[in-house]
């Protein structure tokens, strides 16, 4: 909300500077955005008289006026955006001159000398439109324009939070600055009413409520021979300087109370309101209306309406209707203002999607004690801007006025809660100064009566907040927690998280983190739209279905990143769902790609089992097993399915756009870390030296290393440990292996001839059941 | 064997013994070797004139020039055994090459800071948990004191979930509907239902925004909020709190500062601002040249919320605190565009 300091002057004298208010704002809770200084940037520019005008003799849209800026006549060259007669007073920039978007000088057009620029007000001020500002007759010639336009003013940007409905006013910020400077003591009383108040109708006027729990009260007052026209230019500078347009006085002049005193209110035009005579009511199902902005709203009976006999005219706390609007042919009008229940505004204006000024206002709930006052005030300043008057004061029906909330505070708890000690004095004084009654109940409970419009306040950490926040709460001493010293509940899964990370970046992986959602081409990718929880409103269809697995969007990251590296490794761990009885069923998964230029599908497989084994080690997991099940290779532990990794070429995956093989795995973190142990076990380091051998063999291709393995493990217990030192393929295609073999006794030093015995066995072993032959 | 033969075995020795050494580095030697006992070397070239004697000149020529080759290699041996020895080689090369790469990943920057969030706060004795990130709006705004109907509601915008099977009209409560966390608070919630006071919690997540991406927003956020409920627990412990947990994480030199703010769930609520450690306070862009860093929201939990705890609030307050770790992440590195987090791109990855 935009906020005037000469606005805010007419409530309450702040002598501090603007800076400093806004510090003590900011710290007693109403956020500060930004603060601007009007006319900020402006000099030279002043009020000048058009003397003549002349067209450019070389350019078609461009002519020459002569000004009279006060101290001299100039020679300025403008353009055709705005039209200018002799005699018009207008904002002229007299070089040397500035406004907020550079420097004016002297200069030449198509050879025609110009002394300076007439100013459009969005050259002046960048918030306001590009249109010329024609100052009247009884403007000073030379009077600097900032000054002429009422510029000597500080423009806050307030940020007020959703409780504080009572600061969407000027008002309502008078009363905080004056809490913090004045004690609470404003310059203007305000809720006097002077006009005489009837029940429900006069010889004007007619009103009736038939739902008083949704309209709790309803004001009107009936003005007759109002002239509707054009606001007078304080009344639009001012509306102006708080980001609001001028539409006509009548409607300007609501506006300004709106804005003044928080309490919106809507004129109708009388004659447009049959009998004069208004009713709130619910609207029916399928009633429409024609709102204020031309549009067409279809209502239903859970919405509100103001009506008269015909239809609805009005859209309750949310916008007027179009058919009685306030016209420059109106004469008479009925100026109405209700206090509507929050909730049922809320619910209507998300209903029609209309956020209006108005209805932000009536959903925080308004001071219901000052609806007759803004009535009056309004009446008053369009009797004094558009001429007219009011006939037989104000029409009410109300329920009866709610009691005053009271709330019962402990000074022990507001001490408490806050951490220091205040006395009953400075409790008191600050509840005071922010319009609250106190009365000591007892020696150590405050009675507190909340004023009318603080909705806001209704248990004792409210009013405790009151205290601390005028009081500051940099103020307070800041003190450590006391109590038990325990170490804290062990997060195993937490902690597994951070082991595998770490164990998964050691082994040369980057860990990547994805979108949870994803489109339609990823989920049919991943089982099937229909097989995931989907968003009810996507930012985009593209991010409609949550991910079932993480691997589509890896791949995803995989193929950017390919255009730019030969080699990636890339890791995800996160939360996965599944469309359940109620819940999506979420599963934490651990899933990676990787790819390495000229790479077999064979050697991705490789690297892939190489690193899931360097975490099983690292998890302390005793052993995985990897078992082929269709193109996947399902990784398992005894009993369950953890996993399963896949290797592929471009075309298996052509939506990703791959220009090389690719490995990707995918599996289950819970039930990995179901099997990890942190308990170590050593084991004696051998004691005799071992003897390693290579032996090289031409191999069948289907020959499988499993089958390798437990051959060398029946060949003799000396053979303590095997691996495959080298593969490759001959000229003639056929395979061949190198094992390496560790040999080595818990007894004795091994001698070669005990070696080549075990292996002169071992190598018939392997020519025999697996057809391998030996490599010379 | 002829005069002339013996002189020739006995002039390649010399020469072979002077030239070796003479020889500085390992591949004056390696050429050295070649020249004398490769296989076109001095050596096999005098053996291959074995051709020209017969008898017992052949033999005593075959045996003297065997004589010689061993005698070189052992020269070599040796001269190769003592200039490794004496490591002459090893100060001639170019200091300037590379090393050679140690293949190791990396761990995303926001995991890296929640972890070192979450040992600060472990060190204080705060637990650290986790759960789901599907909730029910229930439990996402109902139960924390964010009504249906409340413009309050309007602080937090929702990505919902289709429901999966048609609740019956009875239970088509609103407060059923399910959503994308907005925060993490839920997972206090549930906690509160396995737990009793006194407690301390962190709770790291992922959360959601349904809102435009830009360079400071993101739909998929993260976000760590912590619970203290405890006997006597006031402001002042908020306050001493998070000034630890920014000092722990930014250094001793940040200050902080408490402005009153509005949060449903916590009364008073405050949002906690740390002196921009980018300018140090002089005023920088970061900052908005305020000096001031917004970092956190924080408060003292709402009596509502410590009732749907079940907390005893006869005995015990508590606080409550939020902070958005994507942000205080860019900020520890200077990373200028939220969006980098989650674009998977490597350049930025491998950085950290």
């Amino acid at each position: 909300m935009k906020l005037s300091l000469n606005w805010l002057k007419e409530y309450v004298d702040v002598s501090v500077s603007p800076e400093e208010l806004a510090d003590r704002l900011m710290l007693s809770g109403t956020a500060v955005e930004s603060i601007e200084y009007r006319g900020e940037g402006i000099k030279n520019v002043v009020v000048g008289r058009i003397l003549n005008i002349e067209k450019h003799p070389n350019a078609d849209r461009l002519s020459i006026a002569k000004v009279n800026v006060g101290v001299k006549t100039i020679q300025v060259v403008f353009g055709d955006k705005a039209v200018i007669h002799e005699g018009d007073r207008v904002p002229v920039a007299v070089a040397p001159a500035s406004i907020p978007q550079g420097e004016i000088k002297a200069t030449t057009f198509r050879g025609v000398a110009s002394e300076g620029m007439l100013c459009l007000n969005s050259e002046l001020q960048s918030d306001l439109s590009p249109i010329l500002t024609y100052f009247s007759e009884e403007t000073p010639i030379g009077q600097p324009v900032p000054e002429a336009l009422g510029w000597n003013d500080v423009v806050f940007d307030l940020s007020i939070t959703p409780n504080r409905g009572d600061c969407l006013s000027v008002l309502g910020i008078a009363r905080e600055v004056a809490a913090i400077f004045t004690k609470g003591c404003l310059k203007t009383q305000v809720g006097t009413v002077m006009y005489p108040i009837v029940n429900a109708h006069n010889d004007f006027v007619h009103i009736a409520v038939e739902n008083p729990l949704l309209c709790p009260k309803f004001c009107a007052l009936y003005m007759g021979n109002v002239r509707v026209a054009k606001s007078p230019q304080w009344l639009v500078r001012r509306l102006e300087s708080v980001g609001v347009r001028s539409i006509s006085n009548v409607v300007d002049i609501t506006n300004y109370t709106m804005l003044d005193l928080g309490q919106p209110l809507h004129a109708f035009d009388a004659a447009k309101v049959t009998n004069r005579s208004i009713i709130t009511r619910l609207a029916k199902d399928g009633e429409q209306i024609v709102t204020l902005d031309g549009k067409e709203r279809v209502l239903d009976s859970t919405m509100l309406v103001l009506a008269d006999s015909k239809g609805a005219l009005d859209v309750a706390g949310v916008m007027g209707g179009k058919t009685s609007e306030v016209t420059e042919k109106t004469t008479d009008i009925v100026l109405v203002g209700c206090v509507f229940d929050p909730s049922s505004i809320r619910r209507t204006y998300r209903q029609l999607g209309l956020r209006t000024e108005a209805s932000i206002r009536f959903e925080k709930g308004i001071d219901a004690n000052l609806r007759e006052y803004s009535i009056e005030k309004t009446a008053m300043m369009i009797k004094e801007v558009a001429g007219g008057e009011t006939a037989g004061g104000i029409v009410r029906v109300s329920e009866k006025n709610a009691d005053k909330i009271t709330v019962e505070v402990k000074a022990h708890y507001l001490n408490t809660i806050l951490g220091h000690t205040f006395t009953k004095n400075v409790v008191k004084d600050t509840l005071k100064s922010l319009g609250m009654e106190i009365s000591a109940r007892t020696k150590s409970v405050f009675s507190v009566t909340i004023p009318s419009w603080r909705h806001d306040l209704t248990i004792p950490a409210d009013i405790a907040e009151e205290v601390g926040r005028m009081y500051d709460y940099n103020k307070l001493t800041p003190t450590p927690i006391t109590g038990a010293i325990t170490p804290p509940r062990q997060n195993l899964s937490f902690e597994g998280k951070q082991t595998i990370r770490a164990l998964l970046a050691s082994a040369g992986y980057n860990e990547v983190y994805t979108y949870s959602y994803y489109g339609e081409r990823e989920a049919e990718f991943t089982g099937g739209k229909s097989r995931h929880a989907e968003i009810a409103n996507p930012m985009s269809p593209d991010e409609q279905y949550l991910r079932r697995s993480l691997i589509p969007l890896l791949l995803k990251k995989a193929s950017s990143n390919l255009r730019l590296f030969d080699e990636i490794k890339i890791f995800e761990l996160g939360s996965v769902f599944e469309p359940d009885a109620r819940f999506p069923k979420e599963t934490v998964m651990l899933a990676g790609v990787v790819s390495y230029k000229k790479e077999s599908l064979y050697e991705l497989y490789r690297r892939i089992k190489g690193d899931l084994e360097h975490l099983r080690k690292g998890l302390g997991i005793p052993a995985l097993s990897y078992v082929k099940e269709n193109k996947d290779i399902v990784i398992c532990l005894p009993g369950v399915k953890l996993g399963w990794i896949r290797a592929v070429t471009p075309e298996k995956v052509s939506e990703y756009k791959f220009r090389q093989n690719a490995a990707m795995f995918e599996c289950n973190f819970s039930s990995l870390l179901s099997n990890a142990s942190s308990k170590r076990r050593f084991n004696p380091i051998q004691e005799y030296p071992s003897i390693t051998r290579d032996i090289s063999f031409i191999v069948p291709d289907a020959a499988r290393y499993q089958d390798i393995l437990e051959i060398v493990k029946k060949s003799s217990p000396l053979a303590r440990e095997t691996g495959l030192a080298d593969e490759f393929r001959l000229p003639d295609g056929r395979r061949s292996i190198t094992l390496r073999i560790v040999y080595a006794s818990p007894q004795k030093t091994l001698i070669g001839g005990e070696v080549d015995t075990v292996e002169t066995g071992l190598i018939a072993s392997l020519k025999n059941k697996l057809s391998f032959e030996l490599r010379k | 064997m002829t005069e002339n033969a013996a002189q020739k075995l006995d002039r390649l020795k010399t020469e072979a013994l002077a030239e070796l050494s003479s020889a500085r580095k390992e591949e004056e030697v390696e050429q050295w070797r070649i020249r004398y006992l490769g296989r076109k070397g001095a050596l096999n070239v005098l053996f291959a004139r074995i051709e020209d004697f017969s008898g017992d000149e052949r033999t005593s020529f075959g045996k003297a020039a065997n004589e010689l080759k061993k005698e070189l290699a052992e020269n070599l041996r040796s001269v190769m055994n003592k200039m490794r020895a004496q490591g002459k080689e090893t100060e001639d090369f170019d200091e300037t090459v590379p090393g050679i790469p140690v293949s190791y990943g990396s761990i995303h920057p926001l995991t890296q800071f929640i972890d070192r969030i979450c040992a600060v706060f472990s060190s204080m004795g705060f637990e650290v948990i986790e759960d789901r990130e599907v909730e029910t709006a229930e439990y996402n705004f109902d139960k924390l004191n964010i009504p249906e109907d409340h413009p309050a509601r309007d602080m937090w915008d929702t990505f919902y979930i289709k429901s999966q099977i048609p609740t019956p009209k009875a239970f088509g409560a609103k407060s059923q509907n399910l959503v994308l966390r907005t925060h993490t608070s839920p997972v206090q919630l549930r906690a509160m239902e396995t737990r009793n006071a006194p407690v301390r919690l962190v709770v790291p997540g992922r959360c959601y925004r349904h809102e435009a991406t830009d360079a400071s927003h993101e739909t998929n956020f993260y976000q760590l909020e912590g619970l203290v409920i405890d006997e006597g627990i006031s402001v002042a412990n908020m306050i001493h709190t998070v000034n630890v947990v920014l000092k722990g994480i930014f250094g001793e030199n940040v200050r902080t500062r408490i402005r009153p703010s509005f949060f449903p769930f916590v009364e008073p609520g405050h949002e906690v601002d740390m002196s921009c450690i980018i300018c140090e306070q002089k005023g920088c862009s970061v900052c908005g040249k305020r000096g001031w860093l917004e970092m956190m929201g924080a408060g003292m939990v709402h009596p509502y919320v410590l009732n749907e705890m079940g907390v005893d609030q006869s005995k015990y307050t508590g606080f409550a605190f939020g902070m958005g770790i994507d942000r205080m992440m860019m900020l520890y590195y200077g990373v200028d565009d939220i969006r980098l987090s989650y674009s998977g791109d490597l350049r930025f990855l491998k950085q950290f």
